[in-house]
């Protein structure tokens, strides 16, 4: 074949330079001919855990811009255009979206109370434990000092279930096949709930104030409260088998400063971030504060 | 002084530090003669390939210019750090000089760099392959790499139909 050698560089290097492209990058370059088509595709299943350097954040912009309900439209800020992608039933415009993380969008129907995992990509979806059908398993702490814990069950009312969480967090691609853990915080209850992977139900983790902002980082679940501290816990399976909850562990201490949100944040490279946003008495941003949390 | 052959037989004579950016000619000179053929690079890729590590070799020897240095503090007093290491920015500006090449030469280029096991310029090169995959549709890299389109009508219509989306013009 004339051409420069592109075609056939080993395996190594090509790998380097799909790399450092986006997801839709990479479909067009598997396209070019049939020598990059087997090389992307044995680059990307050599190593489920294939890093997309070149990927950077997508913003969802909720429904298809033209009126298409079982379609999203995504904005990369890498590239600066759209992508609209069809997405399986039920449609998503009837859905509340609540979060996202490691590829999948979590999305929440209030007449199921049904939290569901969506990969917009390859249209895979896991649905959740109900919170209609399967009653939150609370294991309750009843008296630290003596470390009794009992299980009992727990039910949302009509008026919780119709509510979305304010925000709903996963640990783990679950596409990977490793465990995953899935927490969201709602508007009317304390704390935050949270499901394992494996696991018919979901359990309350009420041992904190307030909570303002949830984030897994590094495995472990972190989060802000209105008392201005930022805590974080482990969530074990066998603890969680023995019956037991995981406790949270202050890392910022609590600050009697009401008048902020803490919120978390991850970088690229890693870093666990608090911002921390001052408001005057009118809402209105009087200054952000960003610290290293760790 | 390290003597380098080319392929074609012409012979170059290199500092140490400049022949030892290459990791393999590091490790063949620690127990073999200083005569090194190198018979799959050609003398017009290795002049380059020179051309490179000896800028690279005259940088590393005095890591920060003035800039650089003043660069590396700022950064190292922020508790956020940068995915890259900080690197000289007058030899990244002339990193990014030195790739101005046809997609050819930078083939040549990095298939000699892998042989001779220079990480920096096998990073560089590849780096700048995905730049100029950026942004383009199959069509308009066929035609920067001069690549022949070698599928049926039928497999890239079903390549085109799996994620049809990632094939939207902007």
């Amino acid at each position: 074949m004339a051409g420069s050698g592109w075609v056939d560089l080993p395996v190594d290097l090509f790998s380097l330079i799909f790399s450092q492209l986006s997801l839709p990058q990479l479909l067009r370059s598997a396209a070019v001919c049939v020598s990059w088509s087997a090389t992307a595709h044995e680059v990307i299943t050599r190593s489920r855990r294939f890093q997309f350097k070149g990927q950077g954040p997508w913003l969802m912009l909720g429904g298809s811009s033209d009126g298409d309900s079982s379609a999203a439209t995504f904005y990369t800020l890498d590239e600066g255009r759209e992508y609209t992608i069809p997405l399986p039933d039920p449609p998503i415009s009837r859905r509340f979206l609540i979060g996202s993380g490691h590829g999948w969008v979590i999305t929440y129907d209030t007449s199921l109370g049904l939290l569901r995992l969506l990969n917009p990509i390859t249209g895979s979806q896991i649905d959740l434990p109900s919170v209609i059908s399967n009653p939150l398993d609370l294991i309750h702490d009843n008296d630290e000092r003596s470390n009794i814990r009992t299980r009992r069950q727990f039910s949302f009312s009509k008026s919780v279930i119709g509510t979305p969480p304010y925000k709903a967090i996963l640990s783990a691609d679950p596409s990977l096949g490793d465990d995953y853990t899935v927490a969201f915080v709602h508007y009317f209850l304390p704390g935050i709930f949270f499901n394992r992977s494996g696991h018919e139900s979901w359990f309350w983790l009420n041992d904190t104030s307030q909570i303002q902002d949830i984030l897994f980082h590094k495995g472990k679940l972190y989060a802000t409260t209105t008392s201005g501290s930022v805590q974080v816990c482990v969530i074990d399976d066998a603890q969680l088998r023995r019956g037991e909850l995981p406790t949270f562990t202050p890392i910022v201490p609590a600050n009697r400063d009401r008048c902020h949100f803490d919120y978390l944040a991850e970088t690229p490279r890693g870093d666990l971030l608090n911002i921390r946003r001052k408001r005057d008495i009118h809402h209105a941003t009087i200054f952000v504060e960003i610290t290293d949390a760790e | 002084m390290i003597k380098l052959v080319s392929g074609d037989g012409a012979e170059f004579e290199v500092e140490e530090e400049v022949a030892f950016q290459s990791k393999i000619i590091k490790d063949i000179v620690a127990d073999a003669d200083d005569v090194i053929p190198l018979p799959t690079v050609s003398s017009k890729v290795l002049i380059q390939v020179i051309e490179y590590c000896r800028k690279h070799a005259a940088v590393n020897s005095f890591p920060l210019s003035p800039s650089s240095s003043a660069a590396a503090a700022a950064s190292s007093s922020s508790s956020i750090s940068y995915s890259k290491p900080v690197s000289d920015p007058a030899l990244r500006a002339w990193d990014n000089e030195f790739v101005k090449l046809n997609n050819s030469s930078l083939f040549d280029i990095v298939i000699a760099a892998n042989y001779l096991d220079i990480e920096e310029l096998v990073d560089l090169v590849l780096e700048t392959v995905a730049d100029r995959i950026k942004g383009k549709q199959a069509q308009e890299i066929r035609r920067q790499f001069n690549i022949e389109n070698d599928f049926t009508p039928e497999e890239e219509e079903a390549l085109r139909r799996e994620n049809s989306w990632a094939f939207q013009n902007n």
